[in-house]
């Protein structure tokens, strides 16, 4: 059997003297070839990178076509066959990433993140994604770092418009892990930041109220009108927020000339100045009243509260004793309603005002206590609820 | 003055490189070694330039052959491995029957048994059977005949040259590292690699010139194809101190899978190699069948596979996913490599030791998720512990996976790793895999790894402590004739001066104390001045120093006045007797 390794048949090696001519014109020699040898390769390297580009770009084609149809996996693999052709392209890596998070691969998707930012850690999109990555994976500390990385990075394009985003973005996030005050912080800068845009500011003062910040949200919207005085979303959230913070008269105006500039209520609205129409019966608190009006307020209240209050004293079957199914503290305020019913009629109240503020009280009262029993109040009933929502906020 | 300076210049140079004399007077000439240098940049830059070639040619073929994705499916990704195994045994069959065995082994061979001859059609051979196999699915790797390729051509500029015998021998490894370096796109690791599997030696000289050839082909290679290392290689942290003990169990995991892949390799390509020679047309074939067959499972097994192990270190794969695609790599590479397909054993094993390493640190943070951090550090470790293994290249295993990661605080990791995986596959077979191999293929190569472990004797085993007479150069032969009566010594040691010694037999110098007691010691004309040697010199190297003398002097190497012991020629020939090695 013939082996692999048989020797090879050569002229023995020189032992004589090499003669100079020889020697030296067969290293000049290959030192002149080298350059057409790199001429040829660098012609031979330029056409196989340029099929490598070509192939690079209809596999990124495929795989856009496949996110498309909703088929990140497919996609993935594409963007990766693309990445083997052009392995250190970071704008394919990101997008492999991307694919790679829409199929829930968050590890995979996670590793190629890391390497992107570990090349450069400065860019926004890459700890934008990173952020996310995060986020799903419930790494709250790591999320926030990769936002703040992401807002304070180099983005390539609409670097203030991306910046924005992705701190609305933290803000929600910090916004649903319950941290209200961060997430305001955030938003408030934001808002320093935002071009004379009326829909921006008006994102921005929703993510607000959505935060519970209606006075910056209010402050915001109003802007949001300087800017565009007919931007309808804004003159509706400045209607909620001035709601919200129990600027009653503020939040009407705000409603009604949504409703006007809408052309017609929609059912939020509608609901909202329903309600307001509601209290203006019923609060009694409202200043530079008339102590007849406060009367008549504070009477009609509790009217109203007491029918509402009606459904949680209404004996059956069960409970024979009067009562006797509710806690101490409701059956408590059941009878002192009981007891006060017979005095808050409007001539009583005129006569003694010093009674309108707890026969007031004790309407606002049932109405919490209503609202826990009897299922969420409508019309009249929401709008005592609210106040007493309110009265308790004040406190 | 100049004149004479040039001629003796001149004389030092050898014949052959005298024509290198400067073309303008006054300009110095070129000597052997310096001529030596510029042939290593040549060939550095035309194996670099083959490289570029050679590794697009395969990726044009794989595209061809196999399409542009990633994963080929029925029927190209069975059909086409097939049908290269086919066309690659008809041409080892009828045009290059060299090209059938490791490129590692065959330049092994032409610096120990051809005299650094390698035939270019080896080298034309392995371009285009590499290109066919490897681009046509075959689990093997292109940076082993990326190392033949560059042997071959500077064995061909070397004979074109008419170099001496002793030249040509050491032109081999230079186009090796050279092939190497541009392959991998790491110098450091081809440099190390050459040094440790082929040359075996640090001699300055040799190192300069595969530096610069390991180098000059690096530069090459990136000028053509870029800076961009093989892979792109995960950040690495160390999660906590404890994790070193999950780099150690890679380690054990390591040493073991890469038994169990010599182990297979070899029993089952011995078997092969004696099956008939027809058969030879065929296991190329069914190896393509067997590896396409694997490949429709898992494509990733298909060609070198750089593309997984890029994705292993990315966390891409579960570590199930990972321990079962190490498995179908052994299993398709075994039969690649073993149905002489031609490529290289590194890719696979890089390949094999990513996902093995993946697996074992996917696996353990899975058991202490607190203590082992990402995978991708593993795969990485995994790579050089599987090298250690299988190609028992520890020294180049380590620096290999730190110039390509380019990240220094691996190394605690990959030390631990490769390590244990080393002496594991050392204890446990007998020789590296090349080794093997060659030995397979009729050639008995000197194993490299048995020169470094080869005990080394030194003067301090063999010497007689202070079994000698020292005497001064003033000193009286009278005093001194007095002092060899009283002494038992054979040996009579003589100070000249600093460092300076001289020996006289005890006879010579009671006879000429007979003569004439009066002279200085110093005086004596049988005299023989005499090297000194040290405790701790090499035996060889004392051996060397001997020459016809009896015996040597052996002193302090703080304070050569100092007579340590005397080196007796008989004591030095009895040690050789005594503790000669074992046959075979």
């Amino acid at each position: 059997m013939s082996l692999p390794l048989e020797p090879p048949r050569f002229e023995p090696p020189s032992t004589t003297t090499r003669t100079f001519p020889r020697f030296r014109t067969l290293v000049l020699l290959s030192i002149l070839a080298v350059v057409p040898a790199f001429a040829a390769t660098g012609v031979v390297v330029r056409l196989h990178r340029d099929q490598r580009q070509r192939l690079a770009s209809d596999w990124v084609r495929t795989a856009e076509e496949q996110l498309g149809a909703g088929r990140p996996l497919e996609a993935a693999e594409a963007y990766r066959t693309a990445l083997s052709y052009s392995r250190e392209n970071p704008v394919y890596q990101l997008r492999l990433a991307r694919a790679l998070v829409s199929a829930d691969r968050l590890p995979e998707a996670r590793a190629y993140l890391v390497n992107l930012a570990n090349r450069d850690p400065s860019q926004g999109a890459v700890n934008l994604e990173l952020a996310r990555v995060a986020a799903r994976q419930d790494e709250h500390q790591t999320a926030v770092q990769h936002y703040r990385r992401a807002i304070d990075g180099y983005w390539a394009d609409d670097a203030t418009g991306q910046r924005r985003s992705a701190r609305v973005e933290l803000s929600s996030f910090l916004l649903q892990h319950g941290d209200r005050a961060a997430a305001v912080a955030e938003l408030m800068a934001l808002a320093a930041d935002l071009p004379a845009d009326a829909a921006q500011y008006t994102r921005t003062a929703q993510e607000l109220a959505a935060a519970g910040a209606h006075i910056q949200a209010l402050e915001l919207f109003r802007r949001a009108l300087e800017i565009d005085t007919r931007y309808a979303p804004a003159m509706l959230g400045a209607g909620r927020s001035a709601f919200a913070v129990a600027d009653y008269p503020t939040a009407r105006r705000y409603l009604v000339r949504y409703e006007r500039t809408a052309d017609g209520a929609d059912e939020e609205s509608g609901a909202l100045l329903e309600t307001l129409e509601y209290l203006s019966q019923v609060n009694a608190r409202e200043p530079r009243l008339s102590i007849a009006e406060r009367a008549q307020r504070a009477s009609r209240a509790f009217e109203i509260a007491s029918k509402r209050f009606a459904c949680m004293t209404r004996p059956d079957e069960e409970h024979v004793r009067p009562y006797g199914y509710l806690s101490d503290a409701e059956a408590g305020l059941a009878r002192r309603m009981e007891a006060t019913g017979k005095n808050a009629n409007v001539r009583y109240l005129r006569r003694s005002p010093d009674d309108i503020d707890l026969v007031f009280e004790l309407a606002l009262e049932a109405a919490r206590a209503a609202a826990r029993r009897c299922g969420p109040p409508t019309g009249a009933d929401l709008a005592l609820l609210t106040l007493a929502q309110q009265t308790a906020d004040g406190r | 003055m100049t004149r004479d300076r040039s001629a003796a210049t001149a004389e030092k140079a050898l014949p052959w490189a005298k024509g290198w004399r400067p073309a303008w007077p006054g300009l110095p000439s070129l000597e052997e070694d310096q001529v030596f240098l510029v042939i290593a940049i040549l060939i550095g830059t035309f194996a670099g330039l083959a490289v570029v070639w050679f590794r697009i040619s395969i990726e044009w073929a794989r595209v061809l052959l196999l399409g542009s994705s990633l994963y080929p499916g029925w029927p190209a990704g069975v059909l086409v491995p097939a049908l290269s195994g086919i066309v690659v045994a008809v041409l080892m069959a009828t045009v290059f029957p060299g090209i059938r065995t490791s490129g590692v082994a065959y330049t092994k061979a032409a610096v120990y048994v051809f005299d650094g001859q390698i035939p270019f059609s080896t080298v034309i051979g392995k371009f285009i059977g590499c290109t066919i196999s490897i681009g046509g699915g075959h689990s093997l790797g292109p940076e082993d005949p990326s190392l033949q390729i560059g042997a071959g051509l500077a064995s061909a500029l070397g004979r074109r040259l008419k170099l001496s015998r002793q030249r040509l021998r050491l032109l081999a490894p230079l186009g090796a590292a050279a092939g190497l370096a541009a392959a991998f796109n790491s110098p450091i690791t081809a440099v190390l690699f050459v040094i440790e599997e082929v040359l075996g030696t640090w001699s300055g000289a040799v190192l300069g010139a595969v530096v610069l050839s390991a180098v000059s082909s690096a530069v090459v290679s990136q000028i053509f194809l870029g800076h961009d290392p093989l892979f792109r290689v995960p950040a690495y942290t160390l999660t906590d101190p404890s994790e070193l003990l999950a780099y150690a169990a890679l380690g054990v995991v390591g040493g073991g899978v890469g038994l169990v892949f010599t182990k297979t390799v070899l029993p089952l390509r011995a078997r092969l190699i004696s099956a008939p020679a027809w058969s030879r047309f065929l296991q190329p074939a069914a190896a393509g069948v067997l590896v396409g067959a694997i490949g429709l499972l898992f494509p990733e097994v298909l060609g070198a596979g750089y593309h997984a192990i890029d994705s292993a270190m990315h966390d891409e794969y579960g570590w199930q996913a990972l321990a079962a695609l190490a498995a179908a790599k052994i299993v398709a590479t075994a039969m690649s490599f073993v149905s002489g397909t031609p490529g290289g054993m590194f890719a696979p094993t890089l390949f094999i030791g990513a996902m093995v390493g993946g697996a074992v640190g996917g696996a353990l943070r899975f058991i202490a998720p607190d203590v082992v951090g990402a995978t991708g550090p593993y795969a990485l470790v995994g790579m050089g512990t599987l090298f250690a293994a299988i190609l028992r290249a520890p020294l180049t295993s380590v620096f290999m996976i730190v110039e390509v990661s380019g990240n220094y605080s691996i190394v605690i990791p990959v030390l631990i790793s490769n390590t244990i995986a080393y002496v594991i596959a050392r204890r446990s077979s007998a020789g590296a895999l090349f080794d093997a191999v060659a030995a397979q293929d009729g050639l008995v190569l000197p194993s490299m790894e048995h020169q470094r472990e080869e005990p080394l004797w030194r003067v301090e085993d063999v010497m007689r402590p202070r079994a000698a007479l020292a005497l001064r150069a003033e000193q009286s032969l009278a005093s001194a004739a007095s002092l060899a009566e009283a002494s038992p010594d054979q040996h009579v040691f003589v100070r000249l001066g600093v460092g300076r010694w001289a020996a006289v037999s005890r006879a010579q110098l009671m006879d000429a104390h007979d003569r004439s007691p009066q002279l200085p010691v110093g005086g004596l004309t049988d005299l023989q001045p005499t090297p000194a040697v040290y405790p701790d010199q090499p035996l060889e190297s004392a051996l060397r120093a001997i020459g016809g003398r009896p015996a040597l002097p052996v002193v302090h190497r703080a304070d050569p006045h100092r007579l340590e012991g005397v080196l007796a020629l008989d004591d030095v020939l009895r040690k050789y007797q005594l503790e000669r090695p074992a046959p075979g």
